[in-house]
């Protein structure tokens, strides 16, 4: 709640403006009908009309009405400024807690429902919040002046609306307390419908490939047909809530038009009198009828708003403030412990020292905790215990962004973001000229590649770059790191995706980069890993063996056994 | 909008008889005042208690007919819209189905979804409010004006001439507003696509230590949208207090022109009273009206994004000829193949022969054109010229659905769906006993670690496999291909996620396996596939070399390329 606050605080003068214009706005409503209402016991019969009184009240009339469309149309846009403006501001405190929570809040939560709480959630909070705000607001009032109008016309008709008004919202409670049940299983069986529409349109070709069509459609006709009945009945029985309510009213009517006749006839209540308490009768439920909308509504709104704050409340990476600087590039694990959940333990005292240059390949089988030590190095997760030493330096001390800027990173699931390939190749170097890109470019074997986009290098990427196919994106990141040429590098199957050709013709450029710097690979490419200085050989997250090449061969171990089942015969 | 109103047209009697009880019931509304004007008019001054009475009585009855008669219009109403929202997205699954992987690459998998989940809902909500509304606020609207001008043609007036004016303030407004409202939806887009941007590139973006040229990036969208979003809602918001200030004149004019006729003794009080009621009227419907009219474009857009859906044509056309031959014999001539979509590879000139018994691998790089090829046999894309046959026959002249039947592929994409691994098995070829089952784990060396499951084949697979690791979820895809017993056993670089090992193992089972099939596997490892009776090189969209690995070695340069790449410093 009370980061709740600090949000509306801000619009503090604008909402308490808001408020007083909105005050004005019921009273002038209630009161042009008292106006009107004067007007018509003016006009009494023939030659009976005072036409000075009515061209008074008349002239009354225009003025608060002109005075209306001012008020009505200054307080909407108020209104709507704060609301946006508010929705701008947890917008943008969403995005920017999301650059600085830990990995592992966004390997951990569904990225589809993070972005549902910066797209809708925030919008039904400042809708919600705020026009429910406004409209509990002018409800009450409009309830409060209703009565006391009434009241000063006549007590007793007064009376006769006060009781009988609120009848109808009993009946629109009742009802929507019935359909309510209809309402939850109808979401149940949509939430179902559209669980079963994503999972197979997202894999349409794999139906289409297996040839289960038929029993596709099947499947989606009985959900389907499901659907329909409990829809159905929903909306009919929610949409019978307002024929309901209207013939209450319209008996509410009835009975005032009696009772007000009835009084008129007596003497003790105007022609006009009557007409406006009509209008009252009509109006007068209408108020409850939006508080008690608006009140769904408004949990609705908070609900949505608790689960922004949840993400804007967050905690942060802890950012670190050493320096790193002229990176040499020993690096050094000692006795790392490391589980990705509480309980796990998945690195266990994982131990190994790489001098300044050296090239690391990592191997082992699927699982083994080969991403993990690149998660780790990088501290996109931090570990348990222990120390990875760079430079003789905690890592746990450096400031992340300068730990980060040191490594030059390849995944194998490479990423692009939206922008043009040049935007995307000058990701870590926004200054670079267009002939240092090209000449990397080159050197990378993405030259070609790019030109023979339809805009080369100005093609805009979509969808993290769903035009090209996986060894181009590789080849666009490698190309970024070539760009960079950062201290160290880290290529978590970098090639995978490329053919072994193209990858012999980017090895030159690679091994021009990797000269002199440290460097981890995973790779499962024998040429690779037979050409590194070290060799950490890796199963269920321990380094079991370690060395050259023709060491491991000869100890006759688990890497021996690796490397006979791919290449021997 | 030809199948929605072909929909529309099977619930004709709901479709008329819904507006038509909401007549009914707006001409009880429309009589009330004039009820109530005969009470001022009569009851009141000649003070005749029992003509109020009767007329009340006469109100009441009104209500009680008004309450039936839209209880049935609303049922009516939900009947159709519901009915025509239920059968858009059974159509359009159906649809679906039917389309060809050209089609699927062209529309984003993400808007068929909307339109089946969001669209349908939106064009159903809409048609039942319009099948509500759309009629009843008009009709009320030119009621009152009609029941104006029974009253007195002078005030009648008045109405003639307020009625248009909102009407057109109405439309200049949703005018103007609709296209920005557009707009402004790209631009939530775009906000929309920076948010997923930050989520999937966390690692690039923290890397790279680009977090704030992100927020600076998401900054900018989100004040363009806002900007535009205010901007809009200036306009926007006039029509509210516009329609009030409208109406008002309204009423004051009927005070001053009704005042001058009952002081001339044309009109009574009770009629003045009437017309101010029916004004008073005017406004509730009218605003009523707007939202629905805000509601249109909405709803057509919809609809028109499911008509859109609904009218692409399947781009090939289906054969009738069945496979059943046990044998077969697969031919390809001079088949040549462009994709319209960018950034994949074509297929030149391809020629060759392959038949049961045989096992060929096909080898190539990156973007060469090797999943193409296999991606024509079960006649997932069409080729462009030459033909593929088999057994003989043109690949056009089958019926896909029997030709599929026939092929088993792996595809590189290890795609299993939410159910039991039994369940999962069970795709494409729908009862199998435990012993194939078996089998087709076995061949797969998936039994080991299904076994070890608490349920074994029963035990539930999540969405995605969530719950399998990525060689698991290899493994049963290859199971599900081999259970199916197809006649043709593709795999399209389907062990990747493998070790080499198991890898390793997989091929041995195939082999046994092969003798009545035809296997054919796209693969990047020559070590993978140098033993096959044949192998195809591919480059550039051209078979370059053809022949078993010796042939090949003494003979394809670009074969003895890979090969060397791949072996070069081994040593041996």
């Amino acid at each position: 709640m009370k980061s709740a606050i600090r949000y509306i605080k801000k619009y503090k003068m604008q909402i308490v403006f808001s408020l007083v214009l909105t005050t004005t706005i019921v009273l002038t409503e209630l009161y042009i009908p008292i106006l009107v209402a004067s007007g018509i016991d003016l006009i009494v019969g023939e030659n009976q009309v005072d036409f000075e009184e009515i061209y008074k009240a008349v002239g009354n009339i225009l003025i608060f009405t002109i005075l209306m469309f001012a008020v009505k149309w200054i307080v909407n846009v108020i209104n709507n400024k704060i609301i946006v403006s508010i929705s701008q501001n947890l917008r943008n405190d969403v995005l920017r807690k999301l650059q600085k929570v830990s990995l592992k809040y966004i390997d951990s939560h569904s990225h589809g429902e993070i972005v549902s709480r910066v797209i809708s959630d925030v919008d039904q909070v400042s809708d919600g919040l705020l026009l429910g705000f406004t409209q509990i607001f002018s409800g009450i009032l409009t309830i409060i002046f209703t009565i006391f109008f009434m009241f000063s016309l006549n007590g007793k008709m007064a009376w006769v609306v006060v009781i009988l008004s609120p009848l109808s919202l009993f009946l629109a409670k009742y009802i929507s307390k019935k359909t309510y049940s209809l309402f939850k299983k109808q979401s149940e069986i949509r939430g179902e419908e559209t669980g079963f529409l994503n999972e197979m349109i997202t894999n349409q070709k794999t139906i289409l490939a297996l040839g289960e069509e038929e029993k596709n459609m099947k499947k989606f006709q009985n959900i389907n047909q499901n659907l329909e009945k409990v829809s159905v009945k929903a909306l009919f029985f929610s949409s019978i809530t307002n024929p309901c309510t209207r013939f209450v009213n319209n008996l509410v009517y009835a009975v005032v038009t009696l009772f007000g006749a009835f009084i008129a006839i007596a003497g003790n209540l105007s022609v006009g009198g009557l007409s406006c308490f009509l209008n009252y009768a009509n109006q007068y439920t209408k108020p409850f009828n939006e508080i008690s909308s608006v009140m769904t509504e408004l949990q609705n709104a908070m609900a949505c708003l608790t689960r922004i704050l949840k993400i804007i409340d967050e905690e942060e990476e802890i950012q670190g403030e050493k320096n790193l600087r002229n990176v040499e590039g020993k690096v050094v694990f000692q006795k790392i412990d490391f589980g990705y959940s509480a309980k796990e333990r998945f690195i266990k005292n994982l131990n190994f020292s790489i001098e300044p240059g050296q090239k690391v390949a990592i191997v082992g089988p699927t699982g083994c905790g080969k991403t993990t030590l690149m998660n780790l190095l990088m501290r996109f997760y931090d570990v348990t215990s222990g120390e990875i030493l760079i430079d003789g330096q905690n890592i746990q001390e450096v400031n992340r962004k300068l730990l980060r800027k040191s490594f030059g990173m390849v995944l194998q699931e490479a990423w692009m973001k939206n922008g043009t390939v040049l935007e995307n190749i000058k990701l870590g170097k926004p200054n670079a000229t267009q002939e240092e890109i090209e000449e990397v470019a080159k050197e990378s074997r993405s030259y070609e590649m790019i030109q023979r986009l339809p805009n080369g290098f100005d093609t805009v990427l979509e969808n993290n770059g769903s035009i090209l196919s996986e060894g181009e994106k590789q080849l666009i990141s490698i190309t970024r790191i070539l760009l960079l040429s950062p201290p160290m590098l880290i290529l978590d199957e970098a090639t995978s995706n490329i053919d072994t050709r193209t990858e012999l013709q980017i090895q030159e450029a690679f091994d021009k980069l990797m000269k002199g710097r440290t460097s981890f690979i995973v790779a499962h490419r024998l040429s690779t890993i037979v050409s590194a200085d070290v060799i950490l050989v890796m199963k269920d997250g321990e380094v079991i063996e370690q060395g050259r090449h023709e060491e491991l061969l000869k100890r006759n171990g688990f890497y021996a056994e690796l490397y006979e089942s791919q290449f021997g015969k | 909008m030809k199948n929605i109103l072909k929909i529309l047209k099977s619930y004709k009697i709901q479709t008329i008889l819904a507006p038509s009880f909401k007549l009914l019931e707006a001409i009880f509304d429309l009589l009330i005042p004039m009820i109530v004007a005969s009470i001022i008019d009569k009851g009141i001054s000649n003070a005749d208690s029992a003509y109020v009475l009767k007329m009340c009585g006469i109100l009441i009855l009104f209500a009680i007919f008004g309450v039936i008669v839209s209880m049935i219009a609303q049922y009516f109403a939900a009947k159709a819209s519901i009915g025509l929202g239920s059968s858009l997205r059974q159509k359009l699954f159906e649809k679906v189905q039917d389309l060809s992987f050209k089609n699927l690459d062209e529309i984003q998998e993400s808007s068929i979804i909307n339109r089946i989940s969001n669209d349908t809902w939106q064009v159903q909500t809409g048609v039942n409010l319009f099948l509500r509304l759309l009629l009843r606020s008009p009709f009320i609207v030119f009621g009152s004006l009609i029941m104006a001008f029974l009253i007195s043609v002078e005030a009648g007036s008045i109405f003639a001439m307020i009625i248009p004016i909102i009407i057109v303030g109405i439309f200049l407004i949703t005018k103007i507003c609709v296209p920005r409202y557009e707009k402004i939806q790209s631009k939530k887009d775009a906000i929309l696509n920076v948010t997923k941007d930050t989520l999937e590139g966390t690692r690039v973006i923290r890397a790279f230590g680009m977090e704030d040229k992100m927020v600076e990036e998401f900054e900018k969208e989100n004040l363009a949208y806002t900007n535009l979003e205010q901007k809009t809602s200036k306009i926007a918001s006039l029509s509210n207090p516009l329609n009030y200030v409208i109406v008002n004149l309204g009423i004051i004019a009927i005070l001053i022109v009704g005042g001058r006729q009952v002081n001339f003794g044309v009109l009574s009080q009770g009629q003045v009273v009437a017309l101010y009621q029916y004004m008073a009227q005017i406004l509730v419907e009218l605003v009523k009206l707007t939202n629905l009219l805000l509601l249109l474009p909405k709803t057509v857009a919809s609809a028109k994004r499911i008509e859109d859906l609904l009218e692409v044509e399947n781009s090939m056309k289906n054969g009738k000829e069945l496979l059943e031959d046990e044998k077969i014999v697969l031919e390809f001539e001079n088949v040549g193949l462009n994709y319209t979509a960018e950034g994949q590879g074509t297929l030149k000139n391809i020629n060759f022969k392959a038949e049961t018994g045989e096992w060929i691998g096909i080898i190539g790089g990156t973007g060469s054109g090797k999943s193409s090829i296999v991606n024509l046999i079960p006649r997932f894309y069409e080729v462009s010229s030459g033909e593929i046959r088999i057994n003989g026959k043109n690949i056009k002249e089958y019926d896909w659905r029997n030709l599929r039947k026939n092929i088993g592929i792996v595809m590189q994409n290890k795609v299993l769906f939410k159910g039991s691994i039994r369940e999962n098995l069970e795709c494409g070829n729908g009862n199998l006993n435990e012993q194939e089952i078996g089998n087709a784990l076995e061949i797969a060396q998936a039994k080991e670690f299904v076994e070890k499951k608490e349920n074994g084949i029963n035990e539930r697979i999540e969405e995605n496999g969530k719950n399998l690791s990525g060689g698991q979820k290899q493994r049963l895809t290859i199971a599900r291909a081999i259970a199916k017993n197809p006649k043709i056993l593709i795999l399209d670089d389907s062990m990747s996620a493998l070790d080499l090992a198991t890898d390793k193992k997989v091929r041995e089972r195939l082999k046994e396996f092969k003798k009545d099939k035809l296997l054919i596997m796209v693969c990047q490892r020559v070590s993978s596939i140098q033993n096959l009776d044949k192998i195809l090189v591919v480059d550039n969209g051209e078979i370059v070399g053809q022949g078993n690995h010796q042939e090949l070695l003494e003979s394809c340069e670009i074969y003895q390329e890979i090969y060397n790449s791949q072996t070069k410093k081994e040593g041996k």
